[in-house]
């Protein structure tokens, strides 16, 4: 019986581009969905996502899912050098019977761990560069992307009963801070938010990222502080460093120039010339 | 918090998985012999192993594949090999749901890309064990399997080129891959390939990326990279320094690096993302 299996699949799907990109803080990218889906994740820095009707700011392993009306244009700005990776489809319909399965995506998600995605979608760009690439291949890896997305969007409540490794841990600084960067807070406030010894917190960031919390809250409100002074270019200096939970703003001024190695003046002025 | 809401998508496939697992031998006894009621694609990750179903053999070697069916008695033909190592899955699949797609599978392959497909079985048993694995991810992943397996080639590469000095070029590109595959560990580049091949270090390039579609130093960072997603899947103990030092790179950094532009994780990541398989030895 020295037989193969040969199996008769669906593969309602038509890739159109998929990549993966660095974008500069100083320049936009437009994309053309049209009547397409579109799938953005970042897997690093913060990625501006604008359509015509809303506006969304992605972070470091978030995903966003758009159905493009017909001729919808999609415009991306970065905030610090934001990594992305961008994958654009259509789907053919096909003469659905009752009793198909529904997958349920949401449209935007924050994967956990955001390596697996990353590895799904570095996959998707290796078989698609194949000189003979398999679309039945790129379909199926196409649905287990958007089943991550959805497994992300239900997270199990039995996950919370295992030991948090350094890297979940520091995952939750980070949201922290991203929640609350703009009031003033320190790793003490960090520490008792998250029930956490201040000491042991801080090891196990700086074990994991390398920085001090600190260091990652400087960052952080430094990288807003740099997006504001692109987008409003009449708003004093003063302002921003409140709105990014300095109120002083010589200390502001500092650190500004400590992280990026410019003056916030100095930062707009060559912004506002080169755009 | 998030503004979310969700699209619906259709979703159909005549694959339902059951479930998959890691077998690694005990060192003595013989796989059982059994009929089922669904198919099993086997994939030997080391070693070797000797099946049999319904009167006919099949020697295994490794990154080779064997798929059996329902309702066919199936068993060992010989003891398990001391090093053998296999990836199983259980699978259905259902009649008539048609589809514009065939995929076919050949009863014996030797995979293209054995690395994918091993991630591919870690992603599925780690979700499994986990609690974690939908039917639906479950599926897409046999299909993906099943998809790998198909693109094997079952042809010698030397038959499918026609013209005499592609034969050529077709044999220079795989005395090139059988020395990286031998050397990689150690400090190699095209020129010292070259001279080791006695070839002129161009010529022996133009050739290569011509056959390949890479350049031989490119190549020589996927095998060492490949070597090195091996290693971080099954060893451990091994840091990340010391993987980088067994598949050929003296400086860590610049392993790290190569690392990410290749797989677009960190060692690190790539580690933490498949340390957890579940192994049966019965």
């Amino acid at each position: 019986m020295e037989n193969g299996l040969s199996i008769e699949l669906a593969c309602p799907f038509e890739p159109i581009v998929a990549s993966c990109a660095v974008l500069d803080p100083i320049c936009h990218r437009s994309v053309p969905l049209s009547g397409a889906y579109g799938l953005f994740f970042v897997s690093r820095g913060v990625l501006r996502i604008r359509t015509r009707t809303r506006q969304i700011e992605l972070s470091g392993g978030e995903a966003l899912l758009l159905r493009g009306s017909t001729a919808e244009q999609v415009s991306l700005t970065a905030e610090a050098e934001a990594e992305y990776y961008h994958l654009r489809f259509r789907l053919t319909s096909r003469g659905s019977s009752a009793g198909t399965p529904l997958l349920e995506v949401p449209d935007r998600a924050r994967v956990c761990p955001p390596e697996r995605l990353t590895d799904l979608l570095r996959r998707y760009l290796e078989l698609e560069r194949r000189p003979n690439y398999s679309r039945l291949s790129l379909y199926n890896l196409l649905v287990l992307i958007l089943c991550e997305l959805a497994r992300s969007a239900a997270p199990r409540a039995g996950d919370q009963n295992a030991e948090p490794t350094l890297e979940i841990i520091a995952s939750r600084v980070d949201a922290c801070i991203a929640a609350h960067y703009r009031r003033a807070i320190g790793t003490l406030d960090i520490a008792r938010e998250l029930h956490y010894n201040p000491d042991y917190l801080e090891r196990a960031y700086r074990q994991e990222r390398g920085i001090s919390i600190r260091e990652a809250i400087h960052r952080r409100r430094i990288r807003e502080a740099r997006a504001q002074l692109l987008l409003c270019g009449d708003s004093r200096i003063a302002e921003i460093a409140a709105l990014c939970g300095y109120n002083d703003t010589s200390y502001f001024r500092r650190v500004f120039k400590r992280v990026t190695s410019m003056t916030p003046n100095r930062f707009r002025a060559e912004a506002t010339v080169r755009s | 918090m998030i503004d979310s809401s969700s699209l619906p998508f259709e979703v159909v496939t005549s694959i339902e998985a059951l479930n998959s697992g890691l077998f690694v031998s005990p060192g003595y006894g013989t796989h059982a012999t059994r009929v089922i009621d669904s198919y099993e694609l086997i994939f030997v990750s080391q070693g070797s192993l000797d099946m049999f179903e319904e009167g006919c053999t099949y020697h295994l070697e490794r990154n080779q594949t064997l798929i059996l069916y329902p309702g066919r008695r199936h068993g060992g033909s010989l003891p398990y090999a001391p090093d053998a190592n296999f990836y199983w899955v259980h699978f259905l699949v259902r009649e008539g749901s048609g589809g514009e797609s065939v995929v076919q599978v050949p009863k014996v392959a030797t995979v293209p890309d054995p690395e994918f497909l091993t991630e591919l079985f870690c992603r599925f048993i780690s979700d499994q064990e986990s609690g974690t694995l939908d039917p639906l991810s479950a599926a897409h992943m046999v299909t993906l399997m099943l998809c790998e397996v198909s693109e094997a080639d079952e042809v010698p590469l030397s038959s499918l080129s026609a013209g005499g000095s592609d034969n050529q070029g077709s044999t220079l590109a795989r005395m090139v891959r059988s020395y990286i595959d031998a050397n990689y560990r150690r400090p190699i580049t095209t020129s010292s390939i070259a001279r080791e091949l006695v070839y002129n270090a161009d010529y022996l390039e133009r050739v290569y990326h011509r056959q390949i579609g890479v350049s031989i130093l490119d190549a020589v960072h996927l095998k060492r990279i490949a070597a090195a997603r091996a290693l971080l899947r099954s060893e451990g103990r091994k840091n990340i320094n010391e993987v980088a030092f067994s598949v050929g790179y003296a400086d860590p950094g610049y392993f790290r690096r190569m690392f990410k532009r290749l797989t677009g994780l960190t060692p690190k990541q790539f580690r933490s993302l498949y340390s957890r398989t579940h192994i049966n030895t019965h």
